[in-house]
């Protein structure tokens, strides 16, 4: 710190809470747990060439459809007979990149978008909650859709649409927090020291609406998780033959009497994923505040 | 109440409009050029030119808008380009459906989510409690898609009791339709049975700690009294606030729904648009939702008033 | 004895929590007459709150416990009702009313739907009869417009409003017993001597009894009869407020008097404060509960603990030395210092 700048001012209380923080968070065991599974799923997608048995795209139409076991494949093939389990290993990477991209993208908008209301409030406020509650009469899946039907198929597109689809929820959540934190006695004092207002918001408002917004995030990351494998699953996802976990559960889904495989992975991997990652979000929150209204 | 209501009303006009202008902005301005999406990578480039000729695609920015704005007011949302009649047509005819799905799924969702809640929040730490917070944290947890797979898989394919498609009509009797029902029904209302469960149960908690508890209870009101009519009627607000997003979720959801059991509803008519390539049946369909969800919005805020008088509703809505 | 309304022996109330079982009143007895207020006075965790609700057995099950006693009331001990019958007794023999009137009204009911529920809740009244005994409580508690206010709600009333509904609601069924939980601590000085005033007032009319929980002696001078004060769970001295007041004996009453304002301390003295703090009421310790605080504490005192034992008029006193004199000479040196 040096001569002229405004100090730092945050309440108190986040020294302690750091602190306390790590050790709430390992003593909840559920969320504990969780985060095993994040990790281990990271684990996955970041080492899938080597943790894959077989290239995910290789079709092999000689034995298509063979049950879990058989023939070196450890979870079968599916019905262009590449293997099942390399295709989910490499899904894993997709569903990764599309859960924290996703993220990133309607949580850096919508951030930006919420500070920018709750702070400067008046006509501007008005303007962008107004078009956010406009982003939100859409359901979810559906302002994904019509994303994606407009930008057509692809992993970049995935992320955009999803992302898109995101940015009114982590505003509202921004905004509500700098509603809140903007009447606290910390930011008069930093007005009061000569403060620009560009600088409290980002120095002093923004660091204290970042509980909420990590616990939301990190949800996040399973809805979009979720999202990516729904339009997948509804044809519009990444191009085929790349292997998600949504398009294999797609095809799975036609065989389901014969091979009933397929579907059942795929599916059973993208519920232990989200459900790690909710086990871990919830944990989270806990230990910062059970009572965010998150 | 009604000065209320006639004030919610006028707030819902901006939010319509921001609706069109969100659907107008999706379809015309976002780049990529729907008339080559829809005839597809093999269409030649007078084809595609003729269909921007048609579409209206070529007109400046704001006439494009104006006519848009001009049709939307008259209730048309279009042509189908694939089946050649007005889309509104088209929507009305499976709205119906949608909706029999969707207030099915949400009367289980409440039926079952809320009571699980209050009971688990009455028996706090118990193994009820432990057990309704698992099977919530599952549910919310489960992709619906990949729920309805698994039920069709055991109920329709190997016990054999339900059928996996369709939706057959009441006229073939009141039991068969429940049939058809059932499945779909409870697909689309896990996650939000899941999530009221939770929300049921830790409003309820804050609520039952409350003074006024005491005083109902020193008042010698039974204990059913107590937690039905004086701690629920408080924890009530949250749940209504997660009432609107359930709704959408769902309605979200029917489209995934719809397609695992081939449920011919809205949700339907849009997955079949995509795959041929109808944006203008999307474009509608996906509007006139949002403006169904909007409707819906109105109809749970009036409820947040008559529950709770104190609530001054933009302070809540924005998430004050 | 067929005047004696109450009569609670030797109650025991345990909570327990995943690391401590806390001995929240112990050994408490006393009784109370028709028409007699009692008063029961001590500092916060004395016990006295856990008291009064005990005697309409609301202790929070979760993790409270009445672990022994009898509560006599009218004849019949409490403690061996059926939840059922005691539920008929709640807000109809005996009612209570809180300290927070805001927290303790229900804010989505209306404060006429609130006072006909405790109405319709031991009466067979129809809709319209209950409405009217509403109306007429909202009145007889002092509040203007009942007929308008009835259809109000909590949040548009004052403070002192409030607690004025709090009272219509426990008096509308016209109980024998009144508990009243420190029902004037939340509310203006002002406003508190109006409520005292209209509970004087009721129980004149109604012939109710009351038991006044506070920790402000002032108001004990002007409501109660007898007092009980309460340090640690147990009762340490009780009698006629009068006696009390003139003659405190216990150590802890004495400071007590001290050490609230009265005309007879002059403005530049010090306050005088009991030095230390209530003991931990999880920790069983033999000895009287008062002795680390006490300025006469002697071996005895860490040791054994004291009975209540019958000095004056109905005037009980738990510790080891009751000589009157002596104690009076001394506690003037002692608390100076």
């Amino acid at each position: 710190m040096h001569a002229g700048s405004v100090p730092v001012l945050k309440p108190e209380k986040e020294d302690k809470k750091e602190a306390g923080l790590l050790k709430k968070l390992l003593r909840n065991r559920l969320a504990a747990a969780g985060l095993v599974v994040i990790l281990f799923m990271v684990i996955i997608a970041v080492f899938a060439p080597w943790i894959a048995t077989h290239p995910p795209n290789k079709m092999d139409l000689a034995h298509t459809l063979l049950k879990p076991g058989t023939d070196g494949h450890i979870l079968g093939t599916d019905n262009y007979g590449r293997d099942l389990f390399s295709r989910l290993v490499y899904g894993a990477r997709i569903s990764l990149i599309v859960g924290i991209g996703a993220v990133l993208v309607g949580g850096f908008f919508g951030t930006l978008l919420g500070l920018a209301a709750g702070f400067f409030g008046g006509k501007l406020d008005a303007l962008i909650m107004r078009t956010m509650d406009g982003l939100f009469a859409f359901p979810f899946i559906l302002l994904a859709i019509a994303l994606m039907t407009v930008l057509g198929q692809g992993l970049f597109n995935v992320i955009l649409a999803i992302g898109i689809a995101n940015i009114p929820g982590f505003a509202r959540i921004v905004r509500g927090q700098v509603l809140s934190v903007k009447e606290e006695e910390f930011v008069e004092v930093a007005r009061s020291l000569g403060a620009s207002s560009g600088r409290i918001l980002f120095w002093h408002v923004f660091p204290n609406c970042l509980a909420p917004l990590i616990v939301y995030g990190t949800m996040n990351v399973a809805g979009a998780i979720i999202s990516e494998a729904a339009l997948s699953f509804l044809g519009l996802g990444v191009k085929p033959p790349t292997a998600s976990w949504g398009s294999i559960l797609k095809d799975g889904k036609d065989f389901l009497v014969l091979s009933p495989h397929m579907a059942t992975f795929s599916g059973l991997a993208i519920l232990i994923t989200v459900l790690g990652i909710n086990l871990f979000g919830d944990g989270l929150r806990d230990a910062l505040d059970p009572k965010m209204k998150v | 109440m009604g000065k209320y209501i006639l004030k919610r009303l006028f707030d819902l006009v901006p939010t319509l409009f921001a609706v069109a202008i969100i659907t107008f902005i999706i379809t015309r301005i976002i780049p990529g050029d729907p008339a080559s999406v829809m005839l597809g990578p093999q269409a030649s480039v007078e084809d595609v030119k003729e269909l921007r000729e048609e579409l209206g695609l070529n007109d400046p920015l704001h006439v494009q808008f104006f006519h848009y704005m001009k049709d939307l007011l008259t209730g048309d949302l279009g042509v189908s380009l694939t089946y050649n009649e007005p889309v509104i047509g088209l929507i009305l005819e499976r709205f119906p459906n949608t909706l029999i799905l969707s207030f099915s799924a949400l009367l289980i969702a409440i039926l079952i989510g809320v009571p699980a809640g209050i009971i688990a929040a009455y028996k706090q730490n118990s193994l009820i409690d432990y057990a309704v917070m698992l099977v919530s944290l599952i549910g919310v947890s489960m992709p619906i898609f990949w729920l309805g797979v698994m039920l069709v898989l055991y109920f329709s394919v190997h016990l054999g009791w339900l059928p996996a498609t369709g939706m057959g009509s009441p006229e073939d009797g009141m039991l068969s339709f429940l049939k058809y029902l059932i499945l779909p029904s409870i697909t689309l209302a896990t996650i939000p049975m899941a999530n009221f469960a939770r929300i049921t149960r830790s409003s309820m908690l804050e609520v039952i700690s409350q003074e006024y508890i005491k005083t109902a209870r020193a008042k010698g009101l039974s204990e059913f009294l107590v937690v039905c009519k004086h701690a629920f009627k408080n924890a009530l607000t949250p749940i209504l606030t997660v009432l609107g997003m359930q709704i959408s979720m769902m309605l979200g959801g029917a489209v995934l729904t719809e397609t695992i059991y081939s449920w011919p509803g809205m949700g339907r008519l849009i997955v079949d648009a995509i795959e041929k390539r109808d944006f203008v049946v999307v474009q509608g369909t996906v509007l006139f939702i949002a403006v169904i969800f909007i409707l819906v919005n109105l109809l749970v805020d009036i409820l947040y008033k008559v529950v709770n008088p104190k609530i001054n509703y933009s302070a809540e809505k924005r998430g004050v | 004895m067929s005047n004696e309304l109450l009569k609670v022996e030797n109650l025991h109330v345990r909570f327990f929590s995943s690391s401590a079982v806390v001995n929240a009143v112990e050994g408490v007895s006393f009784s109370l007459k028709k028409k007699e207020t009692l008063g029961i006075v001590g500092e916060s965790g004395s016990g006295k709150s856990v008291t009064a609700t005990a005697l309409l057995r609301l202790i929070p099950s979760a993790n409270g416990k009445i672990t022994g006693g009898r509560i006599i009331f009218e004849g019949k001990d409490l403690l061996s009702l059926p939840e059922r019958e005691m539920r008929n007794i709640r807000g109809n023999e005996i009612s209570m009313i809180f300290q927070d009137p805001m927290a303790s009204l229900n804010p989505v009911f209306t404060v006429g739907e609130q006072i006909m529920e405790a109405v319709r809740a031991h009466r067979k009244t129809t809709k319209k009869e209950a409405k009217k005994i509403a109306v007429e409580m909202l009145k007889l508690v002092g509040i203007p417009e009942a007929e308008k206010r009835i259809s109000m709600y909590p949040h548009e009333f004052s403070g002192g409003m409030r607690q004025r509904v709090m009272i219509a609601i426990a008096l509308a069924c016209r109980p024998k017993l009144l508990i009243a939980d420190e029902p004037t601590t939340a509310l203006d000085v002002t406003v508190q001597a109006q409520i005292l005033d209209l509970m004087k007032t009721l129980q004149e009319k109604i012939g109710t009894s009351i038991i006044m929980i506070t920790h402000d002696l002032g108001v004990v001078w002007e409501m109660c009869d007898k007092v009980a004060v309460m340090y640690a769970g147990k009762i340490v001295e009780s009698g006629d407020v009068r006696t009390i007041y003139n003659e405190p004996l216990h150590p802890y009453t004495w400071g007590l008097l001290k050490s609230q304002i009265t005309s007879s301390v002059a403005k530049s003295e010090k306050l005088p404060a009991i030095p230390g703090s209530p003991p931990d009421l999880s920790k069983n310790m033999p000895g009287c509960p008062f002795a680390d605080r006490c300025p006469f504490a002697q071996a005895i005192c860490y040791s054994r603990k004291p009975e209540m034992k019958e000095i004056g008029d109905n005037h009980f006193v738990a510790c080891h030395f009751q000589t009157r004199e002596s104690r009076l000479k001394r506690e003037e040196e002692a608390y100076r210092g």
